[in-house]
């Protein structure tokens, strides 16, 4: 399925609705270009299931952002990571399929690594603004 | 003499200090010559890779400052933030040499570490300041009111500042660091050839966003945008197009910074602006940040380029500081992933 964004609300609409079926233990992968939006989308998501979304930033330096609130989200991002050596000793297994929902930026370069239920979702920023989803 | 570790995210890093400010040595890995025991490849962004260098690069250390373990009175490590893995390695070390040489030892925050790195090379600071921590992971704005005495008034929402002209770089296949690349690409161009807006940020928004606060990553969209409107396969972009692109984002990003700190300092009424961080290093964001500071009568100060990036000097100077007010810090601190040092208010 295919849902279209044309603005902000529209995303944040979108990630609500992924948001509303989601439950501890699972994994969502978010894939796209560079600036595609993945971190909006998290975002959106974290508003969802906490009320506020106040300490969702880009985890590209960090690696892993630890959002607390119920279910607490982890939020990856494997676009540094340049090896399956490098993410193994990360010791995301931890995370995954636990109490809190995990959502994986660039989840695709290592497919392997992530649990066999794993929601992917790509999303494509079109020439004219609006965005894709689909996977949702 | 205080022996100082920093491995909070991908850099090691060991420094040791004459307090207050004598460096007697400033070692980073990536950018020394170190030989490595057991050799082989190490993962780059891994815990793993601290290990290896932590100790060739600490004996380095000694050997550069000319002393021995004796001469040493403290020891200071970075505890947070960053990766749990790699913050562990450098934390653990120092802490075992604290413990088996009876040393007082002292954990230290690292951007703490950041915000003091200007004291090693100025005495002259004045309180209260400005505090901007601009890096690859970092975009944060506090008041210093003193050592120790910190408030954070505004931080990124999104990308860090050094991340968005990563992604940027990135997206236009120009290289890696981006950060020297587009500034070295954006003085060839025009920075105003393309017109990007500035986010708009909204106090009372129920995403948390607060009236300090900046965004890069709507920037970052906006330029893949224009790449994807403007790339059309059977025509490149132009070596000129290129450098008009980064100039132009370049300037926006300097723009968004600039807003903020000058927000700051006039509602505030500071004397002095810091900057810090490697993004420090961008020839617009310093151009920028000095002419305004020259125009509003405000003092602006920047470390030295190895002082800015990540580095053990810094922590160093915290962690000397903190023992000369006898703070100490307990055995069993622990590393942790996240901790401003101030309170968002």
């Amino acid at each position: 399925m295919k849902q279209t964004a044309t603005t902000l609300e529209d995303t944040y609409r979108i990630a609500a609705e992924l948001a509303a079926t989601l439950k501890p233990g699972d994994t969502v992968a978010l894939s796209g270009d560079l600036g595609a939006g993945k971190t909006t989308f998290v975002r959106g998501i974290t508003m969802a299931l906490h009320g506020h979304a106040k300490d969702v930033t880009s985890p590209t330096f960090t690696l892993m952002n630890i959002y607390e609130g119920t279910p607490p989200i982890y939020h990856f991002d494997w676009y540094r990571i340049d090896s399956l050596a490098s993410l193994q000793t990360l010791g995301m297994e931890e995370y995954l399929e636990g109490t809190g929902i995990a959502i994986v930026e660039w989840g695709e370069k290592f497919p392997q690594e992530l649990p066999a239920k794993t929601r992917h979702i790509r999303i494509s920023l079109n020439t004219d603004g609006t965005r894709h989803f689909s996977g949702i | 003499m205080i022996l100082a570790f920093e491995s909070s995210c991908d850099e090691t890093a060991v420094a040791i200090l004459a307090p207050p400010r004598q460096l007697r040595a400033s070692l980073v890995a990536s950018q020394h010559e170190i030989h490595i025991p057991f050799g082989g490849v190490v993962p780059e962004l891994a815990a793993r890779r601290h290990m290896e260098v932590i100790v060739p690069l600490y004996q380095d250390a000694l050997v550069e400052a000319g002393i021995t373990l004796d001469d040493v009175t403290g020891i200071a490590a970075t505890c947070k933030p960053g990766l749990i893995g790699a913050l562990l390695v450098g934390l653990s070390f120092a802490k075992s040499l604290a413990m088996g040489r009876n040393l007082p030892f002292i954990g230290v925050n690292h951007i703490e570490g950041h915000l003091n790195a200007v004291h090693l090379e100025h005495d002259d600071v004045p309180y209260p300041h400005l505090g901007v921590v601009v890096s690859g992971g970092h975009t944060e704005f506090y008041i210093v009111k003193g050592f120790a005495d910190y408030q954070l008034l505004g931080a990124t929402r999104d990308d860090a500042a050094g991340e968005a002209f990563d992604k940027v770089a990135k997206l236009l296949n120009l290289g890696y660091p981006g950060g020297p690349i587009v500034d070295k690409r954006a003085a060839l161009g025009n920075p105003k050839a393309i017109r990007f807006s500035l986010p708009k940020m909204s106090e009372s928004s129920k995403f948390g966003i607060g009236k300090y606060d900046v965004s890069f990553s709507g920037l970052k969209t906006a330029v893949a945008l224009w790449v994807k409107q403007n790339d059309i396969t059977d025509q490149p972009l132009s070596a000129d197009t290129i450098n008009d692109l980064v100039a132009s984002f370049q300037y926006t990003a300097v723009e968004i910074l600039m807003r903020s700190v000058s927000q700051i300092v006039t509602d505030h009424n500071l004397p002095a602006v810091v900057v810090s961080g490697g993004v420090a290093a961008n020839s617009a964001l310093r151009k920028a940040m000095t002419d305004w500071g020259i125009q509003h009568n405000v003092r602006t100060y920047f470390p030295s380029m190895k002082l800015c990036v990540d580095n053990a000097a810094m922590i160093a100077y915290v962690g000397s500081q903190y023992l000369a007010r006898g703070v100490t810090s307990n055995w069993d601190l622990n590393a942790t992933a996240s901790g401003a040092v101030g309170i968002l208010t």
